[in-house]
């Protein structure tokens, strides 16, 4: 884990030294500049292009400046004017941003600046190899700009991503496929264009909106989706706390506490969110199994809430994990059962743990060592939680 | 796009006489403007529009529940800027071989009627795009851009006005009010595609069609991104129908009532004038209004007689608890008050708060009604249902002082539209006591509009 984090760190000041340098070179060399007008409309652009942002299911977030900005680039500006023109857009929608009571994030200034500075340099290092291809008005210009606005967009984004160490948990590749549909879009957005320019001047500009607003239109339809279904999955579990059949914030407690776990045992991002929902989930049984002659024991309740998931569909791999999240790592005097998936157990533990904590009047070091004791846990994702809870 | 509200309304079972001869002049109407458009249309470009308005066709995504995303329009209106009227009518022809040959539709009569009023939405746009001053293959002058708004505004009328005409005949409603319909939930979209188009065709005409590629990339990322949300959607009213089925299991009767109900809610809702966001909030609310029922125990919401105080007590907190539980589901919030107040009174009467007729919102009053309603027309163990004349007695008598007059009044207009029936529910209630299970529920009893 702490070497991986160490790569990725290696691997953001490489970028940066990789940028500078890219940046570097191509503002010694002479600038082949195919537009030297609409500067003005550029900048214009960026303001507005910052203050639409376009974000993904993935958590990917780019603001359409980054097209804007990517084309000037790629017109042969050079990586100082482009620099230039980022920070300007930024300073300006940072303003407008305070004024609106939002608080602009700094870091994102140093990104953009950074990116437009690599885009710029990469642009003149292109016209250096091919000065007789010009962006903007030849039509050999349209895959020259296509490859480089894509890579840039696919490369680019998750290198500089990757000097915010909040995001550091996920590898590169997952960071590519992240930002994936977001990069391609304002990538091909940016040599659009580009290429449009020669035509259209900065009327070309006007003509980003429509593919632009178009990709945020779908990506917002589906991150809203997602956040009801996810909100409604807290309303599911929160339904049974609020009506006394479990402790209040039992839900939510236990599936971060999952999510903690399963990161640490290194699970991709599909796993971690079918374990969250299981972790909301897991007790969900609970209202159906409600009897008060009868107290529900936990495996029954554990089967009634995997049918009640399985009912909703679509969530079939969630039903899964809740239905076995009570079964026994290993039954006493037997060999752990090796066919319970591993988010069972992990929600097994962590509910164990909430519950031992919460209700049972124990700190968090004699829970854990309630959980090392029996084969009731599995001991890979009990030694998981330790290094949660100390860390 | 406008055209596939036709293929859904347009069912064959549904095809009168006077629709299938509606049906077949658009289809006539289609083949005439093809026929004069043909002689003069350059054949590569028209093979290479008819074949790029097939694909477009082949990719649509639904943008909300009711309003379909598809780059065929873009894809006319290019045809427009390119080649004039003449080319636009051709390319028509690819709707023809994608809902024949591509995407195997089997309703014969559906395809034809809608490359017919393709053909003719795309002439009068063409013909519009001329008188307004557009000059066809100079997409870059700023004359063409305004001949082609002119255009795409005609031709999203015309379309509009053929599919309403469609759906007039086969489910009876209001010319007037479909156009309308029609055209507020597709302006904004009309908007994005005559942008396109004209960026795509000043691509096409000045540099080439290799740099098409680079505007097809972010569609196909907001292509994807819609089809995510379609399956998510979907997924969602599963996971609806799950939490729903959850509360049926304590109270037999909920799964087909809070259906009706919901149905029922959005239907009055739109009558009295809510738009998209608020009516899918009233939809949901309407259907989780008695959520909140998760808290009562079962012995008590199964109880046949009538309740004492402890057990009205227990009762009463289910609107407040309902309340709670969907309180962080945001697109809720414009319905939320609807659940709180459920069981509210006009004359303050009513429980939890007692709220006074100011403050009790449209969706509380919405939801009491038609609950009630609803409720009243279903049979019950210990009583057969009432006829909806009765039911509306009934409502009438009670308007003013529990309920609210004028949704009382929207809702006996909704329920003669869609000719509203009782349901009869067959739940033996010794069995739902002892073992409370899933009780099998007849359809909702919506017949065919008239």
């Amino acid at each position: 884990m702490t070497r991986v984090a160490a790569l990725t760190r290696l691997r953001g000041r490489f970028a940066i030294a990789l940028a500078v340098a890219v940046g570097a070179v191509a503002t010694v060399a002479p600038t082949h500049t195919s537009a030297r007008g609409y500067v003005w409309a550029f900048l214009l652009a960026a303001i507005v292009g910052e203050l639409i942002v376009l974000d993904d299911v993935r958590g990917a977030s780019a603001p359409a400046s980054v097209a804007v900005i990517a084309a000037f680039a790629l017109l042969g500006h050079g990586p100082v004017a482009a620099a230039l023109v980022a920070t300007g857009a930024w300073v300006v929608a940072a303003g407008v941003r305070t004024w609106r009571g939002e608080r602009p994030d700094p870091a994102t200034l140093g990104e953009r600046a950074l990116a437009a500075w690599v885009l710029g340099g990469a642009a003149a290092l292109g016209a250096l190899v091919r000065p007789d291809v010009t962006i903007g008005t030849d039509s050999a210009g349209v895959p020259v700009a296509a490859i480089l606005a894509v890579t840039c967009g696919l490369l680019l984004g998750p290198a500089v991503w990757d000097l915010r160490s909040s995001s550091a948990e996920a590898g590169p590749a997952s960071r590519i496929r992240r930002s994936g549909g977001v990069g391609i879009a304002l990538g091909a957005s940016a040599a659009l264009v580009a290429v449009a320019h020669g035509l259209l001047g900065g009327g070309a500009l006007l003509l980003l909106l429509p593919p632009v607003l178009a990709v945020r239109a779908g990506l917002r339809r589906y991150v809203d989706i997602r956040r009801t279904y996810d909100q409604t999955v807290v309303a599911m579990s929160r339904m049974t706390e609020l009506t006394g059949h479990a402790e209040s914030g039992h839900g939510v407690r236990v599936a971060d506490l999952a999510v903690q776990l399963g990161r640490t045992l290194g699970l991709g991002d599909r796993e971690l969110r079918s374990l969250e929902r299981a972790g909301h989930l897991h007790e969900l049984g609970r209202i159906v199994t409600d009897d008060p002659e009868r107290a529900a024991r936990d495996r029954e309740v554990a089967v009634a809430g995997a049918a009640i998931v399985r009912e909703a569909g679509g969530m079939d791999g969630v039903a899964d994990v809740i239905e076995r999240h009570r079964d026994p790592y290993r039954a006493v005097g037997r060999a752990p059962d090796r066919s319970l998936p591993l988010a069972s157990r992990i929600v097994h533990t962590a509910c164990e743990y909430d519950r031992l904590v919460r209700a049972g009047g124990i700190d968090r070091w004699g829970a854990l060592d309630v959980l090392q004791d029996g084969g009731a846990h599995d001991p890979e994702v009990v030694s998981a939680l330790v290094r949660v809870v100390a860390g | 796009m406008s055209a596939d509200r036709a293929t859904s309304s347009t069912s064959p079972g549904s095809a009168g006489g006077r629709l299938a001869v509606y049906l077949s002049v658009v289809f006539v109407a289609g083949a005439a403007v093809w026929v004069w458009a043909w002689p003069h249309v350059d054949p590569l470009a028209a093979v290479a529009f008819v074949g790029g308005l097939a694909l477009a066709e082949l990719l649509p995504a639904r943008m909300r529940d009711d309003v379909f995303v598809s780059l065929g329009n873009v894809v006319v209106l290019m045809a427009v800027l390119v080649g004039g009227p003449v080319l636009a009518i051709t390319t028509t022809l690819g709707v023809l071989i994608a809902g024949r040959w591509l995407y195997r539709d089997r309703v014969l009569q559906r395809t034809l009627f809608n490359a017919g009023q393709m053909a003719l939405s795309a002439a009068s746009a063409g013909w519009v795009f001329v008188l307004a001053g557009g000059t066809a293959g100079a997409p870059q002058q700023v004359r063409s851009w305004l001949g082609l708004l002119a255009g795409a505004v005609a031709f999203t009328l015309v379309n509009c006005l053929l599919v309403a005409v469609a759906v007039r005949l086969s489910a009876g409603n209001r010319v007037r009010s479909t156009v309308a319909d029609l055209v507020r939930s597709s302006s904004v979209l009309q908007l994005l595609y005559a942008g396109l188009s004209i960026l795509a065709a000043a691509l096409l005409v000045g540099v080439g069609p290799e740099a098409l590629i680079l505007l097809l990339v972010p569609a196909l990322v907001a292509r994807h991104a819609l089809r995510g949300f379609q399956h998510e959607a979907e997924s969602y009213d599963r996971l609806v129908s799950a939490l729903l089925k959850a509360v049926e299991i304590k109270d037999g009767y909920t799964r087909g009532h809070t259906d009706r109900v919901s149905e029922l809610c959005v239907e009055v809702a739109r009558e009295l004038g809510s738009g998209y966001e608020e009516l899918r909030a009233v939809r949901y609310a309407a259907k989780l209004h008695d959520v909140g029922k998760i808290g009562v125990p079962i012995s008590v919401i199964n109880k046949p007689g009538p309740l004492d105080d402890d057990e009205f007590a227990l009762i009463k907190t289910h609107p407040t608890v309902g309340a709670d539980i969907l309180a962080d589901v945001e697109f809720l919030r414009p319905a939320l008050d609807g659940v709180r107040y459920h069981h509210e009174r006009v004359d303050g009467n009513g429980y939890p708060f007692g709220v006074s007729d100011q403050e009790l919102p449209m969706v509380a009053r919405i939801i009491t009604v038609c609950d009630a309603f609803d409720a009243m027309t279903s049979s019950r163990s210990y009583r057969p249902a009432m006829t909806v004349r009765e039911a509306f007695d009934e409502l009438r008598r009670c308007a003013g002082t529990q309920f609210d007059p004028e949704v009382v009044r929207v809702l006996e207009d909704v329920s003669a539209r869609l000719g509203w029936e009782p349901t009869y529910e067959f739940a033996p209630h010794e069995e739902r006591r002892t073992e409370p299970q899933p009780v099998r529920i007849p359809e909702p009893a919506t017949v065919a509009p008239a």
